[in-house]
């Protein structure tokens, strides 16, 4: 299992790589910190799963995923952002979203979200 | 709305705050009522200004120099030496200065209250560098604010302002 984590901040990808080490996920992280350049990983080497912020300079989150689905990529995508009003989980969802976890989140909330959709 | 502002700034916001912080560090933060912090351009302080959906301005976050290391460095499990040095030199150091407008991006969301819309981080910086009089203004003569000291286990406290 391969996930890519895209972030602006070079903290939040590290709490995430954390996170989803404390919440016993024994997976491969990459991490991309803009949309763009997450963008070019994902078309030359695919991942399984990819967490993604949603405020982020030049494309947001939602731009990545829509461009990835216009693109046929049909990765598993889910956002991991500090805003989550009921507009943005529903564009999300709209825009083929899994799920959208909210910052600051624990090991706990990431390992009953993406325990379906990585396994153990 | 003001109504709403008042309640969420003086009475839930503390609360809130403790709860979101520590959950982002993963470690005990104690939050209490404190002084507000000044919002002066000739101290160390640093400054967060959020936006709404309209654009404008909609809050002010305005922290001392001891916040800002121990939060940033409490972030990413920096050691606590590392924010001693820059509270010391009283100058936060770059990596220190990326962490804090992350913690300020996830504070975006105390700032939500019902029918506000969003609330979006535009800028932290050192309150010398802040380029908008607007959010001094808000920060100097704002009737709604709330003053906190935030104790990070293992880190140290640091103090805390919001106005709306």
């Amino acid at each position: 299992m391969q996930i890519l984590v895209v972030d602006d901040s070079k903290a939040m990808r590290m709490i995430v790589r954390r996170t989803l080490r404390l919440a016993g996920f024994h997976v491969e992280v990459k991490e991309a910190s803009s949309a763009g350049e997450a963008l070019q990983n994902i078309q030359s080497a695919p991942v399984d799963l990819v967490l993604c912020d949603w405020n982020m300079p030049e494309m947001n989150g939602l731009e990545l995923l829509q461009k990835l689905r216009q693109a046929g990529q049909s990765v598993k995508f889910g956002f991991v952002t500090s805003e989550s009003s009921e507009d943005m989980r529903n564009a999300a969802k709209e825009a083929g979203a899994l799920f959208l976890i909210t910052k600051p989140f624990t090991a706990d909330g990431f390992r009953s979200v993406l325990q379906p959709i990585i396994g153990s | 709305m003001e109504g709403k502002y008042q309640a969420m700034i003086t009475e839930i916001l503390p609360k809130k705050l403790a709860s979101l912080l520590r959950d982002l560090f993963g470690r005990v933060v104690k939050v209490d009522a404190a002084d507000l912090v000044a919002a002066s351009t000739n101290t160390t302080n640093w400054m967060a200004v959020y936006t709404g959906s309209d654009g404008k301005l909609a809050a002010v976050c305005i922290c001392d120099l001891q916040f800002a290391a121990n939060a940033a460095a409490a972030l990413c499990l920096i050691p606590p030496a590392t924010a001693k040095e820059s509270i010391s030199s009283g100058k936060l150091e770059p990596s220190l200065a990326e962490n804090l407008r992350e913690i300020m991006n996830v504070c975006s969301q105390l700032l939500v209250v019902p029918d506000s819309g969003r609330i979006t981080l535009q800028s932290v910086t050192s309150i010398a560098q802040c380029a908008s009089e607007e959010a001094k203004k808000m920060a100097s003569s704002s009737s709604q604010k709330s003053g906190m000291k935030v104790s990070i286990e293992g880190y140290g406290e640091g103090k805390l302002s919001f106005f709306t």
